[in-house]
């Protein structure tokens, strides 16, 4: 398109103003004058408007984009607290069974097929676990231990570092470090809804499953229907199994649920939040634009990361 | 390190380094320690003797002191037989029998349950760390505290007997042991129950010096290996033994080591004994006039009451089979076994264990020569590995347990740009399929066998060891003729496929073959149990499938049977598996019969009934330990499991554990295994004489062989060499019909180890030719020691008249080290260079993956074509059939043909709305910037 018509746009006479006549306005008696010049109330709406737009939209990009920031940041942590677990000088400190804190590191996952590489697996699968990467299920034993091992990890939110597992082959490797050492594990097959359940396991032997969600629509992992698993085989004799792994584990762990949980730290954020943009437009009348901007605008950010962040545990864990 | 299979060492890349140069250290440290215990070890185990038993007898008595008069209840003289005390290795079983003990009542069933020790007058049986004398160091001592319990009730009197309970009024037990509080953890801990009255505990102390109080359900602190509610799967050792009324009684009793169990701690260096308390009750003093007036009964006349009960019950009346026993009175039951009157009365029979290969884990010796293959040579394996490994002159062997035709195909294939990369030699048991194409020899290593192992108990609950079957029997439950349950039977009249097979005998337990060759092991009352249908067997490949499937298709009544002839009293074969072609490397689950109506979660998967019923097992070593423990894995347990992942919240689980008692089970086990376990095995029909009855109501005219060396032997000694395979066969014909065939064992199997005499580097082929040099001598010197010849195995020597294997074991080491590709003739000194063809590869069938064994649905298909080629009826069922075919899993590899079927299918968990959540937000954004946009009227133009 070249830019002549637009210049010519650019001289023609203003066009009159537009009138409230659409469709709309001829059916619902408005409450503000449509169309018409700018009065208070509707700037007020406008504002509103505005900030319940920006809100939803940092959200959706907190969600997005920034979030697997912060999973990063915390696999960081969580690698070299468990670095330090394998290699401590005697003994070691690996969690290897019983009931373990949850959010500690428990093992380290590497499978180049799906894109795992050095990914360390905490304990836990609640949703505000999974933000820190992908979590081994309290119920079930860990990697390398005999029985089926369950790790659960988000498909898109937090890094979505299981989003490539429904991509995975029969016979690709994976491998999972513990304190007990490296458990090689082979893909025996995707497994979406509806499919068969593995072969039931036979006594000593290992099984890992990897969960994560799925949506079958172009939004796939944006707007997740239903779980999908990853079956895949231990290879070679499984470690010792210590006793003492919980018998069942709190609603919020389970698949696709989100934490109810996270509502309390939540409304301890957002009057933060509340707070930090009310005492930022009372200084900017003291302090002026830019001293206020300057000031205002990381306890700002900070809180709504805060707000963010609690939220986000509100949604399914396999998100 | 034989039992393990082979696991890459750790590739964790930046602690690499540090656990590295850990391990190296901690290595060093060790070393010397180690060697010091390898040598005492070696030298101990040199001087064990085969027969290792041990008989004992002791004056046993309970008397009361009443009146300051002693006043004596009850004297018997008790013996006790332990049949095996020396190199014993985890999990052994060794039988122990005993006479002139108290009849004992409340009997519970199973003497290894939790609940056993509310029998009154059991024979406590205890493993225990220490040495039972008064002249070693107190902390070297054997004590009830160094006794193994498995569960912590056995060791633990709670507050609620009152205040003084029969073990306070011990008239043995030390004023100390007399209080009101004894043993109790400082502080108690919370969860424990408290309460006023007296209170007693024996903490069990682990060979690291913790003590573990234990307490109502564990409060206290268990050892790892304890649990508060015995494991069904993994029972414990601690056993109450149940005595008849003639005063005799006998238990096999499993014994730990270190490995099995790590607190107790015993081994070739921890010395420990079996402690054999046969209970008599307490012997009481309720005056307890040398006491404190604290510790004195208020009311004496009550507490001797009490503490002088005879037992509620009479001799042989069963007890309370699964709960806690409230009638039985605890002075003369199993829970004060650790009383000073009773602890008095124990007879002590100390006990060593076999030095393990786990040395070598430590010891070293270099990379571990790897040798893939049968798991029926693992016994031996055990036994010679430490001996390779501690022997400088020797090198460090290490077994890989896979399945033998599996490991043969990998050989035979193995070789590439005229070198051995992967698999470099091969246990076998039995000849490969067809001739190797590269230069190979197969030297006879040792003669063993596989065996029906059996768990059967007969009318009266006592365990039944005579079993007698022939290749009919065994044909009759391989092929699912037997029905099983009554719905499937009544179903099947209605079917016209199966109308001719519904009026069979419901399970072995009622076949009249079967009842006329076992009389003792009627069992008609309780023979509703699934396993007692089927064999069980492994469900990979295997050289010991053929060899058993070999013994049935010789047998002209069995070939009969499964030509579709019925069985004299008119049972017919199932008609999936008429005329099926044998031998077969693994067993077909070719019946496809379900059942729609069935109870169970059967009807919902459409599963076949019949396969789930014979549950094989890819592994046989789990078979082994599911006859130990009496473990059915039939896989009709309909379970229903709680909120986990998958909506479908019923599952089919194996049968578990049979309750003693009331057991039926049998399954294919090697002999070294039976051995170690102590296994009872069946006597297999070796021949009938021309008179013998065809509709026989007895055994007479069959001759029925045991498995003993004898036996073995008279196999042995039929061998035919094969000289296009460069093996010797069992024949299986003429095991038939020649006179040695009598008293020889029909499931008799040459093993040999099968070597490359090309292609291996000169490092490998030194260490092979030492193996069979080894196998060919010292190996065959039967014992319990390291480096010897264990029980379940036939010594192959010149002396045993099997001189010409010896030589040929010799004679291939020769041409192994020389690696000129020559494999030496079976029959005369002659040596043959056989020309691996270029293109050509052997046809032994399909060539798995390393670590599959996709053969067993190869077979299942070529034999259900053969079947139905041979003009055996198809299967009619469609929904059957299409439920076989149905699901992913089929093509999934390492399973056995049973576990084909899908379990059922995963369902959707759906996130509900929270799952519209980023789109419906992002949405919500977008429409309101746009409304604000507009509502503000930034950039309109006016």
């Amino acid at each position: 398109m070249t830019t002549a018509p637009a210049q010519r746009y650019e001289f023609a006479p203003p066009p009159a103003p537009k009138r409230a006549s659409s469709w709309y306005a001829s059916k619902i008696k408005p409450r503000i004058a449509l169309g018409g010049p700018p009065d208070a109330t509707r700037l007020t709406v406008a504002w509103v408007l505005a900030a319940l737009s920006l809100c939803t939209l940092w959200f959706v990009f907190f969600a997005t984009v920034m979030s697997s920031l912060q999973e990063a940041h915390n696999q960081h942590n969580a690698y070299a607290a468990f670095r330090e677990q394998l290699t401590q000088l005697a003994p070691q400190t690996a969690p290897l069974g019983g009931i373990i804190t949850p959010d500690s590191p428990v093992a380290l996952i590497n499978a180049p097929s799906i894109g795992l590489k050095d990914v360390v697996v905490i304990e836990g699968t609640a949703s505000g676990d999974l933000a820190r990467g992908p979590g081994h299920r309290r119920d079930t034993p860990l990697p390398g231990q005999a029985g089926v091992a369950l790790i659960y990890g988000r498909a898109n939110l937090f890094g979505g570092a299981f989003g490539r597992v429904p991509q995975a082959k029969p016979g690709d490797l994976i491998t999972v470090a513990t304190g007990q050492g490296e458990s090689k594990y082979k893909v025996e097959d995707v497994r979406h809804v509806g499919d068969p359940f593995p072969v039931s396991l036979a006594d000593g032997d290992g099984q890992l499953t990897l969960v994560t969600s799925e949506g079958g629509t172009w939004l796939n992992g944006w707007m997740p229907k239903w779980p999908v698993y990853l079956d895949a085989k231990l290879q070679g004799q499984a470690f010792p199994t210590p006793s003492g792994r919980l018998g069942s584990v709190p609603k919020a762990e389970n698949s696709m649920k989100g934490d109810i949980g996270a509502l309390f730290p939540l409304v301890l954020w957002l009057p933060v939040l509340i707070l930090a943009a009310i005492a930022a437009v009372w200084l900017q009348d003291r302090w002026g634009r830019w001293h206020t901007w300057l000031a205002g605008a990381p306890v700002i950010l900070a809180a709504l990361w805060g707000v963010s962040e609690t939220a986000a545990q509100l949604l399914p864990n396999l998100m | 390190m034989t039992r393990r299979r082979a696991r890459s060492a750790m590739s964790f890349k930046r602690p690499a380094r540090l656990l590295a140069l850990l391990a190296a250290a901690s290595l060093l440290a060790s070393m010397t320690l180690i060697f010091s215990i390898a040598a005492t070890g070696s030298q101990k185990a040199a001087a064990a003797t085969v027969d290792s038993s041990v008989s004992k007898t002791e004056k046993i008595t309970r008397d009361h002191m009443i009146n300051g008069v002693d006043s004596v209840v009850d004297t018997r003289d008790v013996s006790v037989k332990v049949d095996a005390t020396q190199a014993l290795k985890d999990r052994q079983g060794v039988h122990i029998s005993w006479s002139g003990a108290h009849p004992t009542g409340g009997i519970v069933y199973d003497n290894t349950s939790q609940y056993s020790a509310n029998q009154e007058y059991p024979v406590a049986i205890l493993q225990c760390r220490g040495v039972d004398s008064t002249t070693v160091p107190v902390a070297q001592r054997l004590a009830p505290e160094t006794c193994y319990t498995q569960t912590p009730e056995q060791r633990y009197q709670p507050p609620y007997l009152g205040s003084f309970p029969a073990y306070r009024v011990d008239r043995y037990a030390s004023p100390a042991a007399r209080q009101m509080s004894v043993g109790t953890p400082n502080p108690l801990p919370a969860a424990c129950p408290s309460g006023d009255g007296a209170q007693h505990w024996v903490p069990f102390k682990a060979v690291d010096g913790t003590s573990y109080y234990g307490g109502s359900l564990g409060c206290a602190g268990l050892a790892p290996e304890q649990s508060a509610v015995a494991n069904p799967l993994n029972p414990a050792s601690t056993t109450f033994g149940t005595t008849g009324s003639d005063g005799t009684g006998a238990a096999d009793f499993i014994v730990q080591n270190a490995d099995g169990n790590a607190s107790l701690g015993c081994s070739a260096t921890v010395a420990c004994a079996i402690v054999i308390i046969p209970i008599m009750g307490v012997s009481c003093d309720a005056e307890a006039s040398s006491l404190q007036p604290v510790n004195r009964p208020t009311d004496p006349a009550a507490a001797q009451q009490d503490c002088g009960g005879t037992g509620f019950y009479q001799p042989g009346q069963p007890g309370s089979q699964n709960a806690f026993d409230t009638n039985s009175e605890i002075a003369v039951n199993g829970q004060l076994w650790w009383t000073a009157s009773n602890w008095r009365n124990r007879i002590t029979v100390p006990i060593s264990m076999a030095q393990t290969s786990s040395v070598c884990d430590v010891t070293g010796g270099g990379t571990p020569e790897n040798v893939y293959g049968s798991q029926y040579l693992v016994q031996l394996t055990q036994q010679w590995a430490p001996k390779f490994c501690l022997d400088p002159s020797l090198f460090r062997l290490q077994q890989v347990q896979t399945s033998e035709v599996q490991a043969k195909n990998l050989l035979a294939n193995g070789v590439t740009n005229n070198e051995y990369l992967g698999v470099k030699a091969v246990f076998q048991a039995g000849p490969p399929a067809a001739k190797f194409q590269n230069p190979i020899v197969q030297a006879p290593t040792a003669v063993s066998g596989f065996a029906i192992a059996y768990r059967i108990d007969d009318a009266k609950h006592h365990e039944y060891t005579q079993l007698k079957l022939n290749a009919r029997l065994l044909a009759k439950l391989m092929t699912m003729s037997y029905p099983a349950l009554p719905i499937v039977r009544d179903d099947w009249a209605t079917l016209s496929t199966y109308q001719a097979s519904s009026n069979n005998p419901l399970d072995i337990a009622v076949d009249p073959e079967f009842l006329a060759l076992n009389p003792g092991a009627d069992a008609k009352s309780f023979n509703q149990l699934d396993a007692s249908a089927t064999l069980f067997t492994m469900s990979s490949d295997s050289d010991v499938m053929t060899a058993l499937t070999s013994y049935i298709n010789a047998d002209p009544e069995a070939r009969a049977f499964l030509d579709g002839q019925p069985d004299p009293w008119g049972m017919v074969v199932n008609p999936n598996y008429k005329k099926i072609t044998l031998p077969v490397t693994s067993w077909p689950q070719l019946d496809n019969y379900y059942n729609p109506l069935d109870g169970r979660c059967i009807a919902d998967g459409h599963f076949p009934i019949l396969p789930l019923i014979a549950g094989p097992v890819s592994d046989p070593s789990l078979i082994t330990f599911n006859m130990q423990y009496g473990i059915s894995n039939s896989q009709t347990n309909c379970v229903t499991v709680g909120d986990i992942d998958s909506p479908d919240t019923r599952r089919l689980t194996a049968e578990g554990r049979q309750d003693p008692g009331i057991r039926f089970l049998m399954g294919v086990v090697g002999l070294g295994d039976a051995a170690r376990y102590q296994l009872p095995t069946a006597a297999l029909q070796s021949q009938e004489s021309p008179t013998a009855a065809v509709k026989f109501s007895d055994a007479a005219g069959r001759s029925f062989v045991a498995p003993t060396s004898d036996s073995l032997l008279a196999a042995a000694k039929l061998l035919q060499p094969d000289n296009n395979l460069n093996t010797w066969t069992v024949p299986y014909d003429k095991l038939r019909t020649e006179a040695g065939g009598v008293a020889a064992y029909p499931g008799t199997l040459l093993m040999s180890t099968d070597v490359p005499t090309a292609g291996l580097t000169s490092a490998d082929a030194a260490n092979f030719a030492k193996l069979l040099n080894y196998a060919a001598g010292p190996g065959q010197i039967q014992g319990v020691g390291n480096g010897q010849l264990p029980d379940g195995y036939l010594p192959i020597t010149t002396a045993n008249g099997l001189g010409n294997l010896v030589d040929y074991t010799k004679r291939a080491a020769a041409e192994v080290v020389s690696q000129k590709g020559r494999v030496p003739s079976l029959t005369d000194g002659a040596v043959t260079t056989p020309q691996p063809s270029a293109t050509a590869r052997p046809s032994v069938g399909s060539v798995p993956g390393v670590g599959g064994t996709g053969n067993a649905v190869t077979g299942v298909a070529d034999n259900a074509s053969a079947a139905s080629g041979s003009g055996a009826a198809a299967p009619q069922h469609s929904l059957a059939s299409s439920a076989q075919t149905a699901g992913k899993s089929s093509s999934a590899p390492n399973s056995s043909p049973i576990a084909l079927r899908p379990a059922g299918s995963t369902r959707s968990l759906s996130p509900g709305w929270l799952g519209y959540a980023v789109p419906a937000l992002a949405s919500i954004g977008l429409a309101s910037a746009f409304a604000s946009v507009w509502l503000s009227g930034v950039g309109r133009r006016r």
